[in-house]
C-alpha cells in the first residue's frame, strides 16, 4: 500500500497550522467584569455577538431545507377553530413580532439555553456556566440532534464565590453571594446581548445557505433552563413564579393566573385574584425597591429588601431594554426538569411513602420483560443516578404498580399527571389537547390531598404542595400557544450539548485557568468542523436542496460554476439600490393579499407498514424437525405445505385443500434446511406529521439468549386482508418464531 | 452427508433433549439424521398430526411415490411471482446451501408402536392452524373506513404572507468567502491533500492528548524511516 506521510510531525505543528490557516466560526471577544460591590474580585467574560453567531447558523448546510422563515398558523378543520401548535413558527409569538415591527421583515427568534454545570468529576470545584444559542428559524428536530451542531456556544458566564468580598454579618455572607452572582449574571449578558438588542431594533440582512438574503429582526424568543436559572433571569426570587404573580404560599393552589385560560366561567371567578406577570410589573417593583434603599447607597440594605421583595437583587436586568420582549413569555417551562423529574422527585415519592419501598420494587421486579419497556430488575428505590431516561422508563409501568395498594384517588391523581407529562410530550399539540391538559391538571390537583393521607409517611413534602414545578404545569398551555411544543425547547438538548462543550472541553484543558484553555479548544473544534463542512461543500456533496423547490436560481450558486459567482457582486449593489421600490411593491401585495388565505396543506397519506430484519439470520440451516421440536410446533410442516399449496394453486376450501395435502409428499430440500429470525421491527403506519420519524416496534419470538433463559414469545396481530378497510377483524396468536427462509427462493419472510 | 457435528454432550445440561430417546443433545437435526430410530418417530409424529389436523386417517401408502414427482416440481411450484417482494431489501446473499439431508427424505418406516408417548397428539396446542388457513366470521362492524388513520390533514392561514421575503439571491456565504481566499494548487492548505487532511480531522477531534498525537506521529505506520528525510522537507513547505 503506498501512502504518503504526513507533513506535520507534531501535535503542536498540527494544532498551530489549525490555529494560523483555518478559518474560523463567529468571533470571540473577551471583557473584564467588575461589580462595584465587589471591586477586588474581576470577572473575565468570553462571549460571541449573538446576532454572528445567528448568521453563521442560518448559512450552514445542515440546516438547509429546515429554515421556516414565516409564520403561519394550522387548523385542523376548514372553520378554523382548533388551531395546532408545533414549531416555533406556528405560535403565538412569531405572530406577535410582524405586528409590531411591520409584516415585510422576518423574524429571527433567538433561543437560548443556559444550565449551570460541574466539570470536575469527584474532586474540585470546576464549574462552568455556558449560554447556548440557536435560531428558531430551524425547525425543532435539528437542533435535537447533537452532531448538526445547531446550538452554539454563545458565551461562558463567570461563575464566582465572592469568597474576597467582606460582607456586613455572617448570615449575609451565606446569602449574598448568590445575590452577587445574579448581579454579575445579569450584568455580563446586559454586555452579550447588547448586540441583539441592536439587531431587534435595526433589520440585519442574514444570508441562507442557498444565497437568499433576508432582513432579520432579531429577538429573543426563548431561554431553555430549568427553575433556578428561570428564576435568576427573571430576577425573581428562588420560589416566585415567572408565569404569574403566585409567591411561595400559593404554588401549591389548584387555579392560579386563570386569567390566560379560554373557559369564560374561570375568567369571571378568577380574574381579579391572579394575574400574569411581565416584565413591567417585574421593573416596576425593582424601581420601588431601587427608589426607597437605592444599591449605590448601600448595596447591602437593597439586597436586604430584594430579598424581602421576591427579587433576587438585580437593580438592572439585562432585558430591560431588548425590545419587544417580555423575558415572562421568554422563559420556557422545560419538560425534563418540570415534569419528569419533577414526576420522579414528588410523585412517585408519594406513592412510595404509602405503598413501601420493598412492596414497590417487588411489584416492579415482578413484572415480566417486554421489549420497550424497560425491567428495573432491582426495583427502583436503589437507583442512585436518576437520569431523564430511567424516569421516562418508569413512567411507562408506573401506573399499573399502584393496583391494588394505592388509594383511587391517589390512582387518579398520577393517571392525571401521566397524562398530563404525555401531553406535554408531542411533538405537535391542538387547542383540544391544551384544554385536556388544563384538564388533567385540574384532575390532579383535586385528588392530590389523597397523598397526604398515607399512615407510614416520611416524606417531607407531605404537609404542603408549594413546590414551584407543581405550580409551573399552570401554565404550559400558554407556554405552548406563544412558542409551539415544548420538544422545540426542552432542556434535555442543553443538557447533551454540555457533554460536547462543558465536559469534553474541560478534559482538554490542563485544569489551570481552564476557561481559556476550554475557548483555545472549542475554536479548534469548530474551525475543524468548518473546513469539514467546506470540503464537503466544494466536494458538491451539499448541492441537493432537501425541500421540493429545487428552483433554478440555486443550481446558478453552486461553486462548479465560478462565473456566475464573479458576476454577483454587481447583482448585489443593484438589488440594494433597488430594494425601496421592492418594498413598495411588497406593500401593494401586501394588501391585497392581507385577508386570510385559507389553504389545505399537509396532506399526508398513511404509509405502508413495513419490517426489518436483521442481514444474517440468528439461526441458519435448521433442520425443520428440530426446529418442530424445539419450539414445540408441530404443525409447522403441514403449515408450510398448506402455504406452498396455496401459493401455487390459489386458495382452496378446506376439502380441496386436505386432499391436495395428503397428494402432497414430503417437502423438498429446500424447506428442510431453514433460517430463522428470532426478532423482527415492525415499522408502524405514520399517522399525522412524523413522516420522518415513524414509530418502531420489536417483536421477539426467541428461546433464550446467553444470559437469559426464559422463552419469549410475543403476541401479535395480524389482518389478513391488508386492503380491507375495518382494521378490527385480525387474527390474534402468539408468534412463534419470526422467519423461514429456504434457500435460494427470492420472496419474503415467513412468520409462524 | 449430513451434519457430523452433532455429537452428544456428556452432561445434562445440554441444550436439546430427544423427546423420542430423552438424551441430550447439541443439535437436535444431528441427533435425528444419525440415530434412525428417532427419526422414524419424529416422523411418525408428522404424519400423526397430519392426520389430527384434518381428521382423515386415510393416508394413502404410494406417497412415496409422490414425494420424487413433487421434489422435481419444486421449483415450478415456488414461482416468484408467487411470492409478494419484500419492502425492505436486503442483500441477495442468504444462507448458503445445505448439504441435502438424505435421511430426511427415507422412506417412512411403519410401525406406529413405537410411538412415544412424550409426543402424544393430544399436546398440540389448538392455536396451531396455519394462518392461511382461516375464516371470517366477523362482520358486524362498521365497514367505513378509519379516517384518521388514512389521512391527517391541517389547514393553514397565512396572516403575514410577506415575512421571510428574500431580498436579494445569490448572495455570497462563508462557503464563497472560504473559497476565495484558498489556494488553488493546494485546496487542502495548511494540509497537503485529501488523506492528510482526513488525518488532521481526525487527530484534531479525536479528544487525544498533545502526547498521544505526538506518539502516533512517531510510529512507523505513520512516519517510516526511510522515508524520514524526504518529509523533512516537505515539511518545510508550510
Amino acid at each position: 500500500m503506498k501512502r504518503t506521510e504526513a507533513t506535520f510531525t507534531t501535535a503542536d505543528e498540527l494544532y498551530s497550522r489549525i490555529d494560523n490557516f483555518l478559518p474560523d466560526g463567529p468571533k470571540w471577544y473577551c471583557k473584564e467584569v467588575t461589580l462595584p460591590e465587589a471591586p477586588n474580585e474581576p470577572q473575565l467574560l468570553f462571549y460571541r455577538n449573538p446576532v454572528e453567531c445567528l448568521e453563521f447558523l442560518s448559512q450552514s448546510p445542515a440546516f438547509d431545507g429546515h429554515q421556516d422563515y414565516s409564520p403561519v398558523k394550522h387548523f385542523t378543520e376548514k372553520e378554523c377553530t382548533n388551531r395546532v401548535y408545533g414549531e416555533a413558527n406556528m405560535a403565538d409569538a412569531w405572530h406577535y413580532y410582524p405586528s409590531k415591527i411591520g409584516p415585510k421583515e422576518t423574524v429571527n427568534l433567538a433561543f437560548c439555553g443556559s444550565d449551570k454545570t460541574h466539570v470536575t468529576n469527584f474532586s474540585g470545584d470546576g464549574k462552568v456556566h455556558p449560554v447556548y444559542i440557536t435560531s428558531a428559524q430551524i425547525r425543532a428536530d435539528i437542533p435535537n440532534q447533537p452532531n448538526r451542531r445547531a446550538f452554539l456556544l454563545l458565551c461562558y458566564l463567570p461563575v464566582c464565590k465572592f469568597n474576597k468580598t467582606q460582607y456586613p454579618n455572617v448570615t449575609q455572607a451565606r446569602t449574598f453571594p448568590g445575590r452577587l452572582q445574579a448581579r454579575l449574571t445579569h450584568a455580563c449578558l446586559k454586555i452579550v446581548m447588547e448586540k441583539l438588542k441592536e439587531a431587534g431594533q435595526t433589520a440585519v440582512p442574514m444570508v441562507n445557505f442557498r444565497g437568499e438574503c433576508r432582513m432579520n429582526r432579531v429577538f429573543l424568543g426563548g431561554w431553555i433552563a430549568d427553575k433556578e436559572e428561570q428564576n435568576l433571569l427573571a430576577a425573581l426570587g428562588a420560589n416566585s413564579c415567572t408565569g404569574c404573580l403566585a409567591e411561595t404560599k400559593d404554588l401549591g393552589d389548584e387555579s392560579p393566573c386563570l386569567v390566560s385560560l379560554s373557559i369564560s366561567h374561570f375568567i369571571f371567578q378568577f380574574i381579579n385574584l391572579v394575574q400574569p406577570r411581565d416584565s413591567k410589573s417585574i421593573l416596576q417593583k425593582i424601581q420601588e425597591v431601587k427608589t426607597k434603599f437605592p444599591p449605590s447607597n448601600n448595596i447591602w440594605i437593597f439586597l436586604t429588601e430584594c430579598q424581602k421583595a421576591q427579587l433576587s437583587g438585580v437593580d438592572d436586568p439585562f432585558w430591560k431594554d431588548l425590545p419587544h420582549t417580555d423575558i415572562c413569555k421568554v422563559i420556557c417551562h422545560d419538560t425534563l426538569h418540570g415534569l419528569h423529574k419533577a414526576f420522579k422527585d414528588h410523585t412517585v415519592q408519594w406513592n412510595i411513602n404509602r405503598i413501601g419501598e420493598f412492596e414497590i420494587d417487588n411489584r416492579i421486579r415482578r413484572l415480566p420483560k417486554v421489549p420497550g419497556f424497560r425491567h428495573f430488575s432491582g426495583g427502583i428505590s436503589k437507583i442512585s443516578q436518576w437520569s431523564g431516561k430511567e424516569t421516562k422508563d418508569l413512567q411507562r409501568i408506573f401506573l399499573p404498580i399502584l393496583t391494588g395498594v394505592q388509594t383511587s384517588e391517589a390512582i387518579t391523581a398520577t393517571r392525571a399527571e401521566l397524562d398530563f407529562i404525555y401531553h406535554a410530550g408531542w411533538k405537535m399539540l391542538g387547542e383540544d389537547d391544551l384544554s385536556r391538559m388544563i384538564d388533567f391538571n385540574k384532575i390532579f390537583h383535586r385528588n392530590k390531598h389523597a397523598f397526604l393521607r398515607t399512615y407510614q409517611h416520611g416524606g417531607r413534602e407531605l404537609d404542603h404542595f408549594h413546590i414551584p414545578k407543581l405550580h409551573s404545569r399552570h401554565h404550559y398551555p400558554e407556554n405552548i400557544r406563544w412558542l409551539g411544543a415544548p420538544y422545540n425547547y426542552s432542556t434535555e438538548i442543553t443538557e447533551r450539548y454540555h457533554i460536547e462543550i462543558a465536559k469534553k472541553a474541560y478534559k482538554a484543558t490542563n485544569r489551570k485557568n481552564y476557561a481559556e484553555q476550554m475557548l483555545l479548544w472549542l475554536r479548534r473544534q469548530e474551525k475543524v468542523h468548518l473546513r469539514g463542512l467546506f470540503i464537503r461543500w466544494r466536494n458538491g456533496q451539499w448541492n441537493k436542496p432537501s425541500d421540493v423547490d429545487t428552483d433554478t436560481q440555486f443550481d446558478g450558486f453552486l461553486p462548479e460554476l465560478p462565473l456566475n459567482e464573479q458576476e454577483d457582486p454587481p447583482q448585489v449593489v443593484s438589488l440594494i439600490v433597488e430594494e425601496p421600490d421592492l418594498i413598495d411593491d411588497l406593500s401593494i401585495v401586501n394588501e391585497s393579499l392581507s385577508q386570510p388565505v385559507l389553504k389545505s396543506s399537509h396532506v399526508t397519506n398513511s404509509t405502508e407498514v413495513s419490517h426489518a430484519i436483521s442481514r444474517r439470520p440468528h439461526l441458519i440451516r435448521q433442520p425443520l424437525e428440530s426446529i418442530m421440536m424445539k419450539y414445540n410446533i408441530p404443525g409447522l410442516e403441514t403449515a408450510l405445505k398448506i402455504f406452498l399449496i396455496q401459493s401455487s394453486k390459489g386458495v382452496l376450501n378446506p376439502q380441496a385443500l386436505r386432499s391436495e395435502l395428503q397428494r402432497y409428499g414430503p417437502l423438498s430440500l429446500d424447506w428442510k434446511g431453514l433460517s430463522i429470525w428470532n426478532r423482527c421491527t415492525i415499522t408502524l403506519p405514520t399517522v399525522g406529521f412524523e413522516e420522518d420519524h415513524p414509530e418502531k416496534r420489536t417483536i421477539l419470538a426467541r428461546l433464550k439468549t446467553k444470559k437469559d433463559n426464559t422463552p419469549r414469545f410475543q403476541t401479535v396481530f395480524v389482518d389478513p386482508k391488508p386492503d380491507d378497510p375495518e382494521p378490527q377483524d385480525g387474527i390474534r396468536g402468539k408468534l412463534n418464531f419470526s422467519f423461514v427462509h429456504p434457500r435460494g427462493i427470492p420472496f419474503n419472510d415467513l412468520f409462524y | 452427508m449430513p451434519r457430523t457435528r452433532g455429537q452428544k454432550v456428556a452432561t445434562e445440561t445440554g441444550q436439546n433433549k430427544c423427546p423420542f430417546c430423552g438424551k441430550y443433545f447439541k443439535r437436535l437435526g444431528g441427533h435425528l439424521a444419525k440415530s434412525s430410530a428417532c427419526k422414524s418417530q419424529s416422523e411418525k409424529l408428522q404424519k400423526i398430526l397430519l392426520q389430527e389436523n384434518f381428521g382423515d386417517n386415510n393416508m394413502e401408502e404410494d406417497s412415496n411415490s409422490d414425494i420424487e414427482i413433487n421434489f422435481g416440481n419444486e421449483e415450478d411450484i415456488l414461482s416468484p411471482q408467487a411470492f409478494p417482494a419484500s419492502p425492505n431489501t436486503r442483500p441477495q446473499k442468504r444462507m448458503r446451501p445445505t448439504s441435502p439431508n438424505v435421511f430426511l427424505h427415507s422412506a417412512m418406516s411403519p410401525g406406529p408402536d413405537l410411538f412415544s408417548p412424550v409426543a402424544a397428539p393430544s399436546h398440540l396446542p389448538a392455536g396451531q392452524e396455519p394462518v392461511l388457513h382461516q375464516t371470517d366470521e366477523i362482520s358486524d362492524l362498521p365497514s367505513e373506513p378509519f379516517e384518521a388513520e388514512k389521512v391527517f390533514q391541517l389547514y393553514k392561514i397565512e396572516e403575514y404572507p410577506q415575512a421571510g421575503h428574500i431580498f436579494q439571491k445569490n448572495c455570497e456565504t462563508i462557503f464563497h468567502k472560504m473559497q476565495s481566499s484558498v489556494d488553488g494548487i493546494y485546496p487542502y492548505k495548511p494540509f497537503f491533500d485529501e488523506e492528510e487532511w482526513s488525518l488532521a480531522e481526525f487527530l484534531a477531534t479525536s479528544r487525544l492528548s498533545k502526547g498521544s498525537i505526538n506518539t502516533f506521529l512517531n510510529s512507523a505506520w505513520v512516519s517510516p524511516i526511510y522515508l524520514y528525510q524526504n518529509y523533512r522537507l516537505s515539511s518545510d513547505t508550510f
